[in-house]
């Protein structure tokens, strides 16, 4: 299989980001918020990635991490935390809950870590929405500070990228490292992964625990982008849907969530005429890449190269093969 | 406070029968060929809108629910398989899991693009009888009964008929069935054409209570994992006992906890199901092939 | 990308140029006025956003049958919110970066949060058809009501349980969503200023099969009245349930529990319930009737409060234009404050509305009857200011 955190791989992440940046200057401010979703989203796919495609286990509650890192931001802002702390915070708060909910979820195998999941997501909505006090309840948080100097459109924009940037390489530079290979080899082949040695259950764990973490990243920079949150949007359909970003754009690989969340970002944009009927299509296009491809988008392309590539070298081959 | 517990009792092994229907089917795919079915909640509401749909047309009740049975076997039961579960499978239980939530999301916003986002009324068993002060409905009852019949004959069916036996085999270990001669595939596609006339039935007996709406399922299908879950994953009787528990237990919770977080009491359960006794109610340890 | 060009904004005037080109000569420099319909067309809150966006093009296209707003035409371009927060800002965003003349939108009170603080950064009057109290607490100017807010129309429930009930013990069951905490907090806040108890506060969530546990915790405290606010199918299980223990106290709402579709699923287990409606379809007001009638054979489908809210904004959009003189987006707020528009002038604005300097408004409600399956306006409730 092909190395999936190649050097060319953070290239084309660079070269992303940074050709998203550039379009800010050129976009109103509606472009620029969507990429700003863009980047978000990537975030917390990334994150998801990381449990699904690495460490194959399907998580239901990335939208919970979501939610938590949003209202940490969001409630500690209120108290005149500064931003990078309420980031810290977020993450050390989500990547502890992701531990202490996988630690005994990913005791028992099959598909349990998807229904604790599923519950989690469902028992962090009910605390947002009922626990007023703390929250504001069904009512959200209104009239979040974006962090100085970033409360333009534009610069908020640049900030969201950049942490993107900063998550991907963090995460190339793991998925190459002995400890992310063993990652990879876990995906690969558990069973062999175990007989060489790799402490399977702790690996898992601490990939559910950093996806979890990222998941609180994503979190951290959705509440001052959007401004106001609220309970609803981090309920199970919002986990969903990230799950669906990352088959789509190809789990496992590297470069998936960046796909996957352009895809989900823009394609409600691109299907408008359908109105009510996009969802539909996202819906039975994840079904069929499933079903033809389930690397997704990417394995879609990585296998039209390959077919190119032994076209080309079967063309080139014949005159030296034919005398 | 005698007559209002048994009241809550009654009601909640009503609603309990109609988790422990779909958490059977749900429970039966899971054992004979590793589907987790996550649109089985969904799945109870097609069924539900074919029979209003042909009801509507004309056709007379029976006849409707006749068709609808069909259309669901034709659907649900063999286009489920042969066309996502089959091909999906050799890429392991994980795609095919998150290929069933898209089918979930497909099917509700495909029933919202045909019937609208309106819920419907269907039509149930009228009436009811007095059972001290209390006045029980005769549709609760027949849903009990329906549930418990259903599953009870299930059950024999699995452990009595040779046609059971080998499904039985085949869902404890596929290879080893094949070498015995028994017919795998057929086996399996079976199990798919009771599971979809299961969610048919559980479709006719909750709808009149729940009515038909294109996202009753998510609630639906949240239940009945739990049920599954707290019954004992790979128990077809479990499920009957996870169901019925998960209603009544939700009843009391609701009457005598805190009513904001009655949506918790599921969850909770759940998570405390797969942490600390993950055969379930009625498994047992050793059974756990997975 | 999502910076499309769009080309049809350039095409329609042009084909108008031609098709009617003596009409446009006469106001060749008149430019139409642009409303941005920001409403939920997908997601859960589809089939409120449609009802509303049907209405809204319904009133443009009366008003420019009429000769328009001061010789303006209307030009509604619709956004879906997709009922989701985050997807409302990004297009309110959108409609407001092609400088509308003013906001139409969006219905659910956590999508309208969020665009607040953008419409009032732009300067732009945004009606929305939310009913969360806090919508016009934030300090916006440019927000506008549609309908009564909770804060206006429960009081006008409670007054109706105590005096007309003589209710002096109320059960609150309420379904526990930001519509449903909005009647919950202002009933109860209601309720206790009118000397009434909340014996039993009962909150339930959107998709409840099973109200046994709901009915029998109001039951057990001896209520002389049960407050229901449920989705209406929710209303419809909550019913059914009700007759069956046998529950025999008034059964009292807001909006939802005397609605068509709660009507149409429970049958008879909905007669006798009495409900308070800021608008409605049944209103015994011609006009309210005419547009009922027009809106049916248009969309085939009957309107509701939310269809009424997005045909009166439009109209309360031209009634606060002509008070101007001209088409003045940065001073149309500031009119719309403290402004009344009254049927006798306006026809289109259907019932006689005051916008109060808050951006709430003040009319007339109803408190409606279901009898044999029929809605029947029992009592029409003055307006506050009268």
């Amino acid at each position: 299989m092909m190395a999936r955190a190649s050097a060319g791989g953070l290239v084309a992440a660079v070269l992303l980001v940074v050709l998203a940046g550039a379009l800010g200057f050129a976009l109103q401010p509606y472009g620029i918020y969507l990429l700003s979703l863009w980047a978000v989203y990537t975030i917390a796919a990334i994150g998801l990635n990381l449990t699904l495609g690495f460490a194959g286990q399907m998580s239901l509650a990335q939208a919970a991490f979501v939610g938590i890192g949003a209202y940490c931001t969001a409630l500690l802002d209120a108290r005149g935390i500064p931003f990078p702390a309420t980031l810290a915070i977020a993450v050390l708060l989500t990547f502890g809950v992701g531990w202490c909910v996988g630690y005994p979820a990913l005791r028992v195998q099959g598909h349990y870590l998807a229904f604790v999941t599923l519950g989690l997501t469902t028992l962090v909505y009910l605390v947002m929405r009922n626990e007023t006090w703390l929250t504001g309840g069904i009512g959200g948080v209104s009239n979040i500070a974006r962090p100085w100097p970033f409360a333009h459109n534009l610069a908020y924009l640049h900030l969201c990228l950049a942490a993107l940037l900063a998550v991907a390489a963090a995460m190339w530079w793991m998925l190459r490292s002995p400890w992310g290979r063993a990652f990879v080899a876990l995906r690969e082949n558990p069973v062999r992964a175990m007989s060489l040695g790799v402490d399977v259950r702790r690996y898992t764990l601490l990939a559910f625990a950093i996806g979890a973490a990222l998941g609180g990243i994503a979190g951290a920079f959705y509440a001052p982008l959007v401004q106001y949150i609220e309970p609803s949007p981090f309920a199970l359909g919002f986990s969903i849907n990230l799950l669906m970003m990352v088959v789509i754009g190809g789990a496992g690989y590297f470069l998936g969530p960046f796909l996957g969340a352009l895809v989900a970002v823009l394609l409600p944009e691109w299907l408008r005429f359908l109105q009510d009927e996009y969802l539909i299509i996202y819906a039975v296009a994840v079904i069929l890449l499933l079903l033809f491809c389930p690397t997704g988008l990417l394995g879609l392309a990585e296998r039209a190269l390959a077919r190119g590539r032994a076209r080309g070298t079967a063309k080139a081959a014949a005159p030296v093969a034919a005398p | 406070m005698f007559w209002d517990n048994l009241d809550l009792l009654i009601s909640g092994l009503a609603t309990g029968a109609t988790y422990a229907l779909v958490a059977t089917g749900f429970t039966l795919l899971w054992q004979t060929s590793s589907t987790v079915n996550f649109a089985q909640g969904d799945f109870v509401t097609l069924p539900a809108f074919a029979i209003i749909a042909l009801h509507a047309a004309g056709l007379p009740l029976p006849l409707a629910m006749l068709g609808g049975l069909v259309a669901a076997l034709i659907v649900l039961g063999a286009g489920f398989k042969l066309a996502l579960v089959d091909p999906m499978l050799r890429h392991g239980m994980l795609p095919l899991a998150i290929a069933a939530i898209a089918l979930g999301v497909a099917v509700q916003e495909g029933s919202k693009a045909v019937f609208g986002a309106e819920a419907f009324a269907f039509p149930g068993v009228p009436g009811g009888f007095d059972l001290g002060p209390l006045f029980i409905n005769w549709q609760d009852m027949v849903t009990i009964a329906a549930a418990v019949v259903a599953v009870i004959a299930l059950q024999l069916f699995l452990s009595r008929t040779r046609t059971g036996r080998c499904m039985q085999a085949t869902a404890q270990n596929p290879s080893v069935a094949q070498i015995l001669g028994i017919p795998v595939r057929r086996m399996i596609m079976l199990t798919f054409l009771l599971n979809a006339a299961l969610v048919t039935l559980a479709a006719i007996l909750i709808s009149p209570t729940t009515l038909v709406k294109f996202d009753n399922g998510s609630s639906i299908g949240l239940a009945a994992f739990c049920a599954a879950i707290i019954g004992g994953f790979n128990q077809v009787r479990g499920a009957i006992a996870g169901g019925l528990l998960l209603g009544v237990v939700e009843n009391f919770a609701a009457t005598y906890g805190p009513d904001q977080y009655r949506a918790a009491v599921p969850m909770v359960l759940l998570i405390g199901f797969i942490l600390f006794r993950p055969q379930g109610l009625l498994g047992r340890a050793t059974e756990r092939a997975v | 990308m999502p910076h499309a060009i769009r080309c049809r904004a350039a095409v329609w005037p042009l084909a108008a140029l031609l098709a009617a080109a003596p009409a446009v000569l006469a106001w060749a420099d008149d430019a139409p006025i642009r409303l941005a319909d920001v409403v939920e067309l997908s997601g859960s809150g589809a089939s409120v956003g449609t009802l509303w966006r049907d209405a809204a093009h319904m009133a443009a296209d009366d008003i420019d049958a009429k000769g328009g707003v001061l010789g303006h035409k209307i030009e509604i371009t619709d956004y879906d919110t997709q009922t989701n927060p985050s997807i409302s800002r990004a297009v309110i965003q959108k409609a407001l970066d092609e400088h509308p003349y003013a906001v139409l939108g969006p219905i659910y009170s956590g999508s309208a949060k969020v665009d607040e603080p953008l419409t009032k950064a732009a300067g732009i009057a945004e009606f929305t058809g939310g009913a969360a109290t806090d919508l016009t607490h934030m300090g916006s100017d440019f927000i506008f009501r549609t309908a009564l807010s909770a804060e206006s129309s429960e009081p006008r429930v409670a007054r109706y349980l105590v005096d007309d009930l003589h209710a002096k013990k109320v059960a609150v069951l309420w379904v526990n969503d930001d519509a449903g905490k909005s009647v919950h907090d202002a009933i109860v806040a209601a309720l206790q200023k009118d000397g009434a108890t909340v014996v039993a506060d009962v909150s339930s969530d959107g998709g409840q099969v099973s109200f046994a546990a709901d009915v029998q915790k109001a039951r057990r405290a001896a209520p002389d009245a049960i407050f229901v606010y449920l989705h209406e199918e929710e209303n419809a299980r909550f019913l059914k349930e009700v007759r069956r223990q046998g529950v025999k106290v008034p059964l009292v709402g807001d909006t939802t529990l005397m609605d068509a579709q709660t009507v149409k699923l429970a049958g008879a287990d909905a007669d006798g319930v009495v409900g308070h409606a800021m608008l409605t379809p049944d209103a015994p007001i011609p006009a309210i009737q005419d547009f009922v009638k027009r809106f049916q054979d248009r969309y085939h489908i009957m309107p509701d409060h939310n269809a009424i809210q997005g045909y009166m904004a439009v109209w309360l959009v031209k009634a606060a234009t002509e008070k101007m003189g001209k088409p003045d987006a940065a001073q149309l707020a500031a009119t719309l404050h403290g402004m009344t528009v009254d049927p006798a002038t306006e026809p289109g604005i259907l019932m006689k509305t005051t916008v109060l300097p808050n951006g709430d408004v003040d009319r007339q409600s109803f408190m409606v009857q279901i009898d044999n399956g029929h809605a029947k306006v029992i009592k029409v409730l003055p307006m506050l200011g009268s």
